[in-house]
């Protein structure tokens, strides 16, 4: 106990010594729990998918952020769409983010999922992915490096931690 | 070199073997490139199919693909082609046969089991119906898309969009409407590309090759 303790920032070190715990608000505690875990539902559709799996394995290891793929959207809280969404797909698509648990987040992986990118003109594409999901955060690229899709990641947690969750102004679901 | 001498003396064999086979009927064989096509009418092309799969000579036992090509200003504006191999004569051959518009053609499932889904992605592409498939529905697009894209009267953007509707909770279909227009792109001209989309002063507007040798 004594060891873990000492990992902690001094200052929190000095507060858990002399009183024995430590005071936060509801809301900074609910979104460090929550910014600290997304869990991702695996969405790959296309090329992108195969970046998504670089940034997930040991080169730059989404699992140090508390980043883990689910392959199921009842245990995920964040749906990475990585890849083109066809009009086939996007029914699907929209089922799996309905069966996720609340609260749930979308990142956009792409240019084909923010706005239809190369196959904007096509037939058969959903030409933007927010026409079907609510989107938190676009990560540009085509693909995107494993580094932009990180940094999307790291935005999302920034705007988890600024959500109020008791407050009377906090935005109650999507 | 050797492999193209390979061929040929090949297709020579096969093309003995083709035309003692189809003697009786209205076949048109053709040898362009050491790619032995057969122009067939439709009607016949069951038994042009089991011909050159079951005579010993040519054994095409393998349909490799089923397609088609859309020729929107002919009569029979429809291509059919079947591409077939045979392991055993180390040969590969393509069949044609037009079709029109509102024109059936026998499905070859029971003799190529792989003539399945080609089938059914010719179907989706070009709405040709084959008649005795047993299970004929679209493939590639979604199953309640509107028209077949790869008919070249096909608008490229599609003529549905899908959208999620928050009234309905599910994802519905609705008309293309897109913001902007496509950009032009003349792809012949090396000067003229901006089409005069800029405003630019005059001296400095893109001028085409012939102007160039004018002011030259």
């Amino acid at each position: 106990m004594q060891e873990n303790l000492n990992l902690l920032p001094t200052e929190l070190k000095s507060e858990l010594n002399n009183t024995g715990y430590v005071l936060t608000s509801a809301d900074k505690l609910i979104n460090w729990a929550r910014s600290g875990s997304m869990w991702p539902m695996t969405f790959g559709l296309a090329c992108c998918a195969i970046e998504m799996m670089h940034a997930g394995a040991s080169r730059y290891d989404l699992d140090r952020l508390g980043v883990v793929f689910r392959p199921s959207p009842r245990q995920s809280d964040v749906m990475i769409i990585a890849g083109t969404l066809t009009n086939k797909m996007a029914k699907a698509l929209r089922r799996v983010y309905d069966q996720m648990p609340e609260p749930k987040y979308v990142i956009s992986m792409g240019s084909c999922s923010n706005g239809g990118g190369y196959y904007h003109h096509s037939y058969s594409v959903v030409r933007a992915s927010d026409r079907i999901v609510p989107v938190d955060i676009y990560v540009p690229g085509c693909p995107p490096t494993a580094e932009s899709l990180l940094y999307g990641i790291i935005q999302l947690q920034k705007k988890i931690q600024k959500e109020q969750v008791f407050s009377k102004t906090a935005k109650q679901g999507k | 070199m050797h492999f193209d001498k390979h061929i040929k003396d090949n297709n020579k064999k096969i093309l003995e073997h083709l035309t003692e086979a189809f003697e009786n009927e209205q076949v048109k064989i053709s040898n362009e490139l050491n790619q032995i096509q057969l122009h067939v009418s439709i009607v016949d092309i069951l038994d042009i199919l089991h011909e050159l799969k079951e005579n010993k000579d040519l054994q095409f036992m393998q349909l490799v693909d089923v397609t088609a090509v859309d020729y929107p200003n002919r009569e029979k504006r429809f291509d059919l082609v079947y591409m077939l191999l045979s392991h055993r004569k180390n040969a590969r051959i393509i069949v044609k046969a037009q079709i029109s518009e509102n024109e059936n053609v026998q499905s070859v499932v029971e003799m190529f089991k792989s003539a399945d889904w080609h089938e059914r992605e010719v179907y989706d592409m070009f709405g040709i119906i084959f008649e005795g498939h047993p299970n004929l529905k679209r493939i590639l697009t979604d199953y309640d898309f509107e028209g077949h894209p790869l008919r070249k009267d096909f608008p490229i953007f599609g003529k549905k969009d899908m959208f999620y509707d928050e009234d309905v909770q599910d994802c519905v279909y609705k008309d293309v409407d897109l913001p902007e227009d496509t950009r032009f792109y003349d792809t012949q001209s090396k000067w003229n590309q901006l089409n005069n989309n800029f405003d630019l002063a005059e001296e400095d507007k893109p001028f085409s090759i012939d102007e160039f040798k004018d002011k030259e």
